[in-house]
């Protein structure tokens, strides 16, 4: 089995669109730096406008982890894309290019295959994560400083000194990977469903966006759907930033993502074991 | 015991009202090449691809050297190599690459010096460092046999196994295929379209035709009661027909050309023809017969088209 996730890892490797990720999440993470960097003071003043009428802000507020925080916000609508591209290809693409067939003559079972393809599909995601949180976070420390981080929410500031941040962001970090795995999950199985390599894709990007406008609509029609969408608990990371931070609301969050990624295991293994291969 | 390579057992594949496969049953001998024929939509992939377990089948049971495929499928699956409709690969990998992946799957701990052998075997050597997405239909069609036989299995299944290889290409195949079955005794199982290629190296065949097995059997014991169109070349045709027509052959004679005269006999009876016109002193420049499965194969599926 070992040997079936390394094999799938070296075919992540060796893929080319294995590394659309790595240079997407570089390039954006950059360009905010840079225009932080050139420009970020001027963008804290703007955010800090109405704040100043009735606080007195002192101190080195554009900091690293403030940075940090700005990437993340912006980066969570393309991570899922990112890492759909990948393990959305996992199954689909090997049956569009023929490479299913000599996979599953091979001497291992089904199961074998589909769990070994998840398993590298979750190495892949926490790779993908932890660059992120190395280029967001590290480099912006590098490049900013330390200092407390100050989050604006819709109802509250919160400020949280710069002792109290950096486990925040590993378990935020951690958090988000357990969102994305859930993304990569689902799109493993519509891969499974799937004999073309872009559907499975773009059909978990339509779920995604989807899921998403319906959890942002105020309509009560939703109110009872929203908390059983995988989407609205996939910004359960953002909790890490509140304080006190919302234990319980983190472990229902965790809780109904880990039911949607064994459902949606369970089911690709379910299908994927009787199905007949003509591709 | 000694049980044949592989055994299709009341095999069968449904598709809603669509009989796709019906209750076939076919034996594949120990060290034979055998030839699996028959026209475009008879089962003869779906048959294949269930003996891989890619296609579930709806009923019946496939066995390989008396294992079942469905109770020991690991076991079984470690034991044969394939090629199915076209040989495909990882195209952003090297021919290298691809064989050493397909070879660590099969337990290979070590396998570059296998690797070396097989692609030497299949005459890709030097182009092994060269990504599959440079290579030419025929130069994918021999890497797939060399996958095929990488972990040097007992059982081969080839499907077309001659599509998009050059002449020589198919000449190779032939010899390669004889070789295995001769020096290594491997049990080959292959379909094809080109029924000449099967008639020079199956041992023993069968025609699928509407999902059924019409006919099986050794190859020369089913074509040796066939009748062959003789093709006599000689620039003395009034003397061969004069010759011919004092015989029982007067009746097989079908027409005559300025050089040569057509007969309608069985293959047994060639020699008789060449003794009777050698005792006459008829010069002859040959005698020929066209391939008879191809007759036999068109006889076949006719008749069960009726």
């Amino acid at each position: 089995m070992l040997r079936l996730i390394w094999l799938e890892c070296f075919k992540i490797i060796k893929k080319p669109r294995s590394y659309i990720g790595f240079a997407a999440i570089t390039v954006i993470v950059t360009l905010i730096q840079v225009a932080l960097l050139a420009d970020g003071d001027e963008y804290i003043s703007f955010i800090l406008q109405s704040l100043e009428q009735s606080f007195l802000v002192e101190g080195k507020l554009l900091n690293g982890y403030l940075v940090c925080f700005i990437i993340l916000q912006t980066l969570i609508v393309q991570m899922p894309l990112l890492v759909a591209l990948v393990t959305g290809d996992l199954v689909s693409g090997e049956a569009a290019a023929g490479t299913l067939r000599l996979l599953l003559t091979r001497p291992f079972s089904r199961t074998q295959i589909i769990i070994a393809k998840w398993l590298s599909g979750a190495i892949y995601t926490f790779i993908l994560l932890c660059w992120l949180g190395a280029l967001a976070l590290g480099v912006s420390l590098m490049l900013f400083g330390e200092g407390d981080l100050m989050v604006l929410k819709n109802d509250a500031l919160v400020i949280l000194r710069s002792n109290d941040v950096l486990w925040r962001y590993i378990t935020a970090l951690s958090l988000a990977f357990l969102s994305l795995l859930t993304v990569a999950t689902f799109s493993l199985m519509l891969s499974c469903l799937s004999d073309n390599s872009i559907g499975p894709i773009v059909s978990a990007m339509a779920v995604i966006i989807l899921f998403t406008i319906i959890g942002s609509l105020d309509v009560p029609l939703f109110d009872k759907i929203k908390p059983f969408l995988f989407t609205t608990h996939m910004i359960i990371w953002r909790n890490m930033f509140d304080s006190p931070v919302p234990l319980q609301q983190i472990i229902i969050s965790i809780s109904v993502l880990v039911v949607h990624i064994t459902i949606f295991l369970s089911f690709s293994l379910i299908y994927f074991r009787t199905k007949d291969i003509y591709t | 015991m000694n049980y044949p390579a592989a055994e299709l057992k009341n095999l069968s594949k449904h598709y809603g009202k669509l009989i796709a496969v019906d209750s076939i049953n076919i034996s594949i001998p120990r060290g034979e090449i055998f030839g699996l024929l028959g026209p475009n939509g008879a089962g003869k992939s779906t048959t294949l691809r269930m003996m891989l377990s890619l296609i579930r089948p709806t009923s019946g049971e496939i066995f390989f050297f008396g294992k079942s495929l469905f109770s020991h499928r690991r076991e079984v699956l470690a034991n044969i190599g394939s090629i199915i409709e076209k040989p495909d690969f990882y195209l952003y990998l090297t021919a290298k690459e691809n064989l050493w992946l397909l070879a660590k799957m099969n337990g290979i701990s070590s396998p570059d010096k296998k690797i070396k052998e097989i692609l030497n075997l299949v005459g890709l050597e030097g182009r092994e460092d060269d990504k599959v997405k440079t290579y030419s239909h025929g130069m994918k069609q021999r890497l797939g046999i060399a996958q095929a036989l990488l972990h040097d299995p007992d059982f081969i299944i080839l499907d077309e196994p001659t599509t998009g290889l050059d002449p020589q290409g198919i000449i190779d195949l032939r010899y390669l295929l004889l070789r295995l079955k001769n020096e290594f005794n491997k049990t080959i199982a292959l379909s094809s379209h080109i029924l000449n290629e099967v008639e020079l190296i199956a041992d023993s065949m069968a025609i699928i035709h509407h999902g059924k097995a019409v006919v099986q059997g050794k190859v020369t014991e089913l074509l040796t009661n066939e009748q062959l169109i003789v093709k006599i070349e000689s620039d003395y045709t009034s003397k061969v027909l004069s010759v011919l027509q004092e015989t029982a052959f007067a009746k097989q004679l079908i027409r005559y050309e300025s050089d040569a005269v057509f007969i309608n006999i069985s293959r047994n009876k060639i020699p008789d023809v060449v003794t009777l016109l050698v005792q006459h002193d008829v010069p002859v420049y040959s005698i020929s017969y066209q391939r008879p499965l191809e007759e036999y194969f068109l006889k076949i599926t006719s008749q069960t088209n009726r």
